[in-house]
């Protein structure tokens, strides 16, 4: 089994990318990138390589569905599970989210601590078998 | 082509916090400070916006970080006057500002 190592962060607010890049980098130990948008996202996925991405739903210019519709056209994204980040969890909504092929989703506000172990959670239950 | 199982919409299993070093309570720290240091603004930029949009934005932003920065009060006070924001504001959303403005000083942060 692969382990864990990149993860992208599409967020436009800076106050939560900065939370997330402690938490993911310096509690989690794993290399992580974040974006103010999808198309930055867009643009690095290719070399980033990401091994799971969490995605802000609500961003100005491409959406978070949006990017993730576009994120699941490059082959590098095939069988890496996407995470949305959002404040509103209504039931609907959240059917409403995965339907989009996103693996689960990630209430805000989160636990800055406990985040690195969510991640690897969902890592663990979204890739594809046998992803590399 | 069959169903695949519904993924979670939580992690399974509540995750136990790891035993941080000093270095990483410390940057933490320096990150939470930098935030309550930018609060002021904040508040500043709510109270002169006319935008119930704008505001209702500025609050959903406040939320969501507040609460991820260990706050959990002054979060959950933004989180209310947002959905008083969403719901047409007047009196109910005087009255969650009120008390979003007791979180922020609560929280060490002088307000004008």
């Amino acid at each position: 089994m692969s382990a864990l190592q990149r993860v992208m962060c599409v967020e436009d607010d800076a106050d939560i990318r900065m939370v997330v890049e402690f938490s993911l980098g310096t509690v989690g130990g794993y290399e992580v990138r974040c974006f103010p948008g999808g198309q930055a996202a867009l643009a690095a996925v290719d070399e980033f390589r990401p091994d799971v991405v969490l995605l802000d739903v609500m961003m100005p210019g491409l959406t978070g569905p949006e990017t993730l519709q576009l994120l699941r056209q490059r082959p590098v994204m095939q069988g890496v599970p996407v995470v949305f980040m959002t404040a509103k969890a209504m039931p609907d909504e959240v059917e409403s989210l995965l339907r989009h092929g996103a693996t689960g989703m990630i209430v805000k506000p989160f636990d800055a601590m406990k985040l690195p172990a969510d991640v690897r959670l969902f890592w663990e239950h979204g890739r594809a078998p046998g992803a590399a | 082509m069959g169903v695949p199982p519904a993924p979670p919409e939580q992690p399974a299993g509540e995750a136990a916090a790891p035993v941080l070093s000093d270095a990483a309570r410390a940057r933490f720290a320096v990150l939470r400070e930098r935030f309550v240091a930018g609060l002021p603004a904040r508040w500043q930029e709510l109270q002169s916006s006319a935008d119930p949009a704008a505001r209702e934005s500025m609050l959903h932003r406040l939320a969501g970080a507040a609460g991820s920065f260990q706050l959990p009060q002054l979060g959950a006070a933004a989180r209310h006057a947002e959905h008083c924001c969403a719901a047409g504001g007047g009196a109910a959303l005087d009255e969650a500002l009120a008390l979003l403005r007791l979180r922020l000083e609560e929280a060490g942060v002088t307000v004008r």
